[in-house]
């Protein structure tokens, strides 16, 4: 009787605890929160709603006046990424370089670096003139948040600041936000030309896939360069 | 540390350089002979769409996928050259109706037609450019083919001069191309059925286009988390409320 009571409590207890420990699914762009959320955030390790977070403190930048969007500032000279920081999401993180797989696809980030942010270095190096593109991890195995766990928070007009290595920081602002299938990825407007130096920060979220064990969203910042 | 990098350097450039060599299009820097075009309404069409070309040699091979057209008319596609091979502006007004922009109205633009983007069987010539059963005829369509072009024309399209024109709007709602007002290009049809909906200018990508998505996701977040401990832990709870239940019933019979 009493062996029966102590696992009635015991086991409560490890229940109660395991369900308070579940962590919430990241968040998504505006359009795409509209249609999959369905309840109230998760109650634990879940991120704050875009609103509620403290949008002013994040902005640090001197100049960064509110209103039409400033022009695109003049293309850097090339120099690769050494470091990402996109302050309103809490990001800061050292940058590597990572290429194409035999199939033309764009490898992720593995091993000790799993949890940093890798640049595609067929791509330009951030303030060039051109798309540079960076990509990043929403979960890593054993459920834990990764570095872009938060990257469908961002808002238009966030800055994002990248280190090069000839010691320059190259200061884009976001555009646009954007959730797309993998199946239906929009390359053109992700990877294709553009006239100025911009920026393209690229991560899983959305829907996930239980058969294939991958995200089936893309969550895609655009942003341009306002100050080389 | 410089020993590192320099290793992780040649490293990444055995991995990427040896797949990119092996394929045919390997090209000296970052941009192969790739080039995009974002496509934007003229004439207030409320068309859009964008626009994925490679030059390989003399074979063109293009992808471009439209909205926003009129539904059940066929929308001629070409790639024109010449002209400052730019778009003009959706506001800019023309010889046409109400002062719509005709093709011609823009030929200092975007010159002349260079390659006509008809689906097979049709030709692909400038003399195709008025194809009309071969061209897309839906709101939203999705068009790829191969064509081969000459030296010349590859050699402009590859340095950056195409321009994408998507031809025909329905300026008076009527749901087909109709009105008074007849093609600056081929009389016998209404203007409606030639007017540039839609522009692009072919550029240059700035890099080699990785396919598809990006899988940078790791396990669920939709999962469970401490699964052990919740099984376990269900488990004992379980047992326990069975064991108490047994053993009421022991006490009470």
């Amino acid at each position: 009787m009493a062996v029966c009571a102590a696992l009635v409590v015991i086991g409560g207890v490890a229940a109660a605890w395991a369900a308070a420990h579940q962590v919430g699914p990241p968040p998504a762009p505006p359009a795409a929160a509209d249609v999959t959320e369905t309840g109230p955030a998760a109650p634990n390790g879940a991120p704050e709603p875009a609103d509620g977070r403290p949008s002013a403190s994040s902005r640090t930048m001197p100049t960064a006046p509110d209103g039409p969007a400033e022009a695109t500032a003049r293309p850097m000279p090339a120099s690769r990424p050494t470091a990402v920081r996109i302050p309103s999401i809490g990001v800061d993180s050292p940058v590597h370089g990572l290429g194409l797989d035999p199939e033309g696809r764009l490898r992720v980030p593995s091993g000790a670096r799993y949890d940093e942010v890798a640049w595609y270095d067929g791509s330009p190096t951030p303030g060039e003139a051109g798309p540079a593109v960076l990509e990043g991890h929403v979960t890593g195995t054993g459920y834990r948040p990764s570095v872009f766990f938060e990257l469908g928070n961002t808002r238009p007009g966030d800055r994002i600041e990248v280190d090069r290595a000839d010691g320059s920081t190259a200061v884009f602002e976001v555009t646009e936000i954007r959730s797309a299938p993998r199946a239906d990825f929009p390359r053109v407007d992700v990877y294709g030309a553009t006239k100025g130096p911009e920026l393209r920060v690229i991560t899983c979220g959305g829907t996930f896939d239980e058969e294939s064990g991958h995200h089936l969203d893309n969550v895609i910042v655009f942003a341009e360069l306002v100050r080389g | 540390m410089r020993k590192t990098r320099l290793a992780i350097i040649a490293t990444t450039a055995t991995l990427v350089g040896l797949p990119l060599a092996a394929g045919p299009a390997a090209a000296d820097d970052h941009s192969g002979h790739e080039l995009t075009a974002q496509l934007s309404q003229l004439n207030d069409s409320g068309a859009s769409g964008t626009a994925w070309a490679k030059i390989d040699g003399t074979q063109l091979e293009i992808q471009l996928e439209t909205q926003g057209l009129l539904a059940g008319a066929p929308h001629a596609q070409h790639i024109h050259i010449g002209g400052q091979n730019v778009c003009p502006a959706n506001d800019q007004e023309g010889s046409g109706f109400e002062g719509a922009l005709q093709v011609s109205d823009a030929a200092d633009q975007y010159g002349g037609v260079a390659v006509s983007l008809t689906t097979e069987p049709g030709e692909t010539g400038p003399d195709a450019a008025l194809d009309v059963e071969n061209f897309p005829a839906d709101a939203s369509n999705t068009y790829s083919r191969t064509i081969t072009v000459s030296e010349e024309v590859a050699q402009q399209i590859a340095a950056g001069d195409g321009v994408v024109v998507v031809h025909g709007v329905d300026h008076d709602g009527s749901g087909a191309y109709d009105g008074d007002t007849k093609s600056d290009l081929d009389p016998s049809l209404p203007s409606e059925a030639t007017d540039p909906a839609a522009c692009g200018e072919l550029d240059v990508v700035q890099m080699s286009m990785p396919e598809g998505g990006v899988e940078t996701g790791g396990s669920t977040t939709a999962g469970v988390e401490y699964p052990a401990a919740l099984a376990l832990g269900t488990m004992a709870m379980g047992l326990g409320v069975v064991g108490l239940i047994a053993a009421r019933r022991r006490a009470t019979r």
